[in-house]
């Protein structure tokens, strides 16, 4: 039997987190996740009241720190491969930007009725998803150059918690990933080798539940968004592959707070750009869960919306029919 | 100013219906009333008065604007042009019998409170309260502690606020931002729920502030050689003994507005090294090129610092955000210094904002100068 992927809203200011562990049959153990937690990763006694006495956390974050200290030559490559996908990064946004604002441009230009902008709009559109596409490619090619730290959890200090991890989750009913700051949660993940393990577990019958940033790990592609930053135009950038566990969709955790859903044009902007994969927002009590092709919102109306190409907002309560 | 030319022709068509007109007038608008860019303020009692004007701070602006007499009636208005976006704090004066009276518009709701009370204000379009001033029900608050600074240079101990973020937890380390006017700070700049607001935004990294107060203030804050030592060698151990702060400069800011801008610009050049961060809002930074100023004798140690720093500005080894409102006559010495220090490599953001010298202004600008010396994980957090 393969285990569910129940993927969750925010868990402030309520926590739905216990109602959708009862769902989840068996009578195993739980594994904590909270790598993206930082410096707090440890604190996860409220966590562990939901999850039982008995659930086991797995402080990834603090075995990083602890590695990048013990093994000086394995920190050196890993931190030598960052600074190369930082400095993509900050390159891409280079070219990125003037990509989006041209877009914005043909967007206006089609709106106002312009017959000739509309064949430039989707050239511009092209482009940009070129763009996007063309940063995973060289953030891939980057890892490829680093060999050393392609498979960390290869690495003799690193297979040991490789293993132990595997362990833990052999005989666990529902590993829990929590949110938190997203490169560094997607980060230890990938170090440690979690990917194929999570894919392993939820083949074996393990379900996996995981909230904000740790639900957007497990999607194919991770969006960062902020409408309003205080510095810069705001606009969405990908920060890398996700883990191709929740496949077509695109998850925006309070996105209520953190994009202008009133602004029919950076909604429909951001829908386009990563179409066909469905841009969700889930708020404070949205629960995704997969049914065959699609996803369901069984938390509270309107706790998760799906932003549209056409810049509608609509509520997701029923099976996705996949936007044009 | 159809509306006002409306209301002259019917209290001119029926004198008798006058007062009528006008109440009815009042109970059907708000108070100012806005055509485009400008503001129209409007004034009636049922005394006589000699005159009414209305009375502001706003650099560039005659500081007393004289009502028009609408007719024959003891109605008052007067139209004012005013920029986009801006913010005025202002009073009405009101002559009768040869006696002058200060008044809040009576006609106008809109408060701002200050150390010495409070003013009417008029926003025009565009401006709006930022969402992030106010405290509400979802967001974390933080805490506040009291700790006592045994001060050695001013012979007494001076009460120190302590503002620990809602994730404060004794074994981290924090960055840590000392703030001039504490009290102020706190009351008339909302500036516990701007932090609370911007660290669980994660706009702003989770600090320390230690709100400080002066006593005799503007001695204490102009440029006073006593306040760096009692910031460097008293308040800042004291911190460092209660809390664990963050390693380096870097992570030790101070800041201030208007004296208090001036005096963390100075304990930064009288001490350098020790703090990484100023947040500089309508500093007083007044200098001269030749000959005296005219700003009086409490200006004399702040101009001469200044006049100093000028000469020798590479001696701030900080990391600068300076605001300041274009309604201030200080606009000018702002921008002067901030070219000085740019010329000479220092890391600045400066902003301008369409407002005055108050605490509204620099409670608006808070999210830009924080976000700008203390950024959070902004993008990457979701909880």
């Amino acid at each position: 039997m393969v285990g569910s992927l129940l993927l969750l809203g925010p868990q402030r200011p309520s926590q739905n987190l216990s109602e959708a562990l009862g769902t989840v049959p068996g009578d195993g153990p739980v594994v904590l996740i909270t790598a993206g937690w930082r410096h707090d990763e440890g604190e996860v006694e409220s966590l562990q009241r939901v999850a039982g006495s008995s659930a086991l956390h797995l402080p990834i974050y603090r075995w990083f720190d602890e590695l990048m200290t013990s093994q000086p030559a394995l920190a050196n490559a890993w931190r030598l491969r960052q600074a190369k996908v930082l400095e993509l990064k900050a390159l891409h946004r280079l070219r990125l930007l003037p990509a989006i604002d041209a877009l914005r441009q043909m967007m206006d230009r089609v709106s106002a009725g312009s017959e000739i902008a509309r064949p430039q709009f989707q050239w511009s559109l092209d482009h940009l998803r070129e763009l996007d596409q063309q940063l995973l490619d060289h953030a891939a090619v980057i890892s490829r150059q680093h060999p050393e730290v392609l498979r960390p959890w290869e690495h003799p200090a690193v297979a040991a918690i490789h293993q132990r991890v595997a362990e833990a989750f052999a005989g666990s009913r529902a590993i829990l990933v929590a949110g938190g700051h997203v490169a560094v949660l997607r980060n230890r993940l990938e170090f440690f080798g979690l990917r194929p393990l999570l894919h392993q577990a939820v083949a074996r019958g393990t379900s996996v539940i995981a909230w904000s940033a740790g639900a957007m790990c497990l999607t194919d592609r991770i969006v960062l968004f902020y409408d309003d930053p205080p510095d810069g135009a705001g606009h969405p950038e990908l920060l890398d592959r996700g883990f191709e566990m929740a496949d077509s969709v695109v998850l925006l955790p309070h996105c209520r707070e953190r994009l202008t859903l009133s602004d029919r044009r950076r909604v429909s902007l951001l829908a386009t750009r990563f179409a066909p994969d469905a841009c969700l927002g889930l708020e404070n009590g949205a629960w995704l869960v997969r049914n065959g092709d699609r996803w369901l919102n069984r938390g509270p109306p309107g706790s998760a919306v799906w932003l549209w190409p056409d810049g509608d907002v609509r509520p997701l309560a029923r099976p996705l029919e996949g936007p044009a | 100013m159809k509306r006002i030319h409306d209301l002259r022709a019917r209290c001119e068509a029926s004198p008798a219906r006058a007062v009528d007109e006008i109440r009815a007038f009042i109970a059907t608008n708000s108070f100012p009333l806005f055509d485009g860019d400008t503001a129209i303020f409007f004034f009636w009692d049922e005394r006589p008065f000699e005159s009414v004007s209305l009375m502001n701070w706003v650099f560039g602006l005659e500081s007393r604007q004289s009502f028009i007499p609408l007719g024959s009636t003891a109605a008052w208005y007067l139209p004012l042009e005013l920029p986009h976006r801006a913010r005025v704090e202002y009073k009405l004066e009101l002559v009768r019998l040869g006696q002058r009276l200060w008044i809040r518009d009576p006609l106008n709701l809109h408060r701002a409170f200050d150390p010495f009370g409070s003013n009417s204000v008029v926003t025009m379009p565009g401006y709006a309260p930022p969402l992030w001033v106010s405290a509400d029900a979802v967001t974390r608050p933080g805490s506040l502690v009291t700790l006592t600074v045994k001060s050695a240079v001013y012979g007494e101990g001076r009460e120190v606020t302590v503002y620990r973020p809602s994730e404060y937890k004794p074994h981290k380390k924090y960055p840590l931002l000392i703030c001039h006017d504490g009290r102020d700070y706190i009351r008339f700049a909302n500036m516990i729920p701007v932090l609370d607001n911007l660290i669980q935004r994660h706009e702003v990294a989770p600090l320390l502030v230690a709100f400080t107060s002066g006593v005799d203030r503007n001695r204490e804050y102009g440029a006073n050689p006593k306040q760096p030592v009692f910031l460097v060698d008293e308040l800042l151990p004291t911190m460092k003994a209660e809390y664990r702060i963050l390693d380096g400069a870097d992570n030790v800011g101070l800041m201030g507005a208007s004296f208090g801008g001036v005096s963390s610009l100075y304990a930064a050049w009288a001490r350098p090294g020790v703090f990484g961060k100023l947040l500089l809002q309508s500093g007083s930074f007044v200098h001269t090129d030749i000959g005296r100023h005219d700003r009086g004798p409490l200006f004399d140690p702040v101009v001469e610092f200044v006049n100093q720093l000028r000469s020798d500005p590479a001696r701030i080894q900080a990391r600068l955000f300076m605001s300041c409102g274009t309604f201030e006559s200080l606009i000018w010495f702002n921008r002067s210094l901030r070219a000085l220090l740019q010329d000479h490599g220092l890391d600045i953001r400066f902003v301008e904002s369409q407002d005055g010298h108050n605490w509204i202004a620099w409670r608006d600008r808070l999210r830009d100068g924080l976000t700008s010396l203390f950024p959070g994980h902004l993008w990457m957090y979701y909880d």
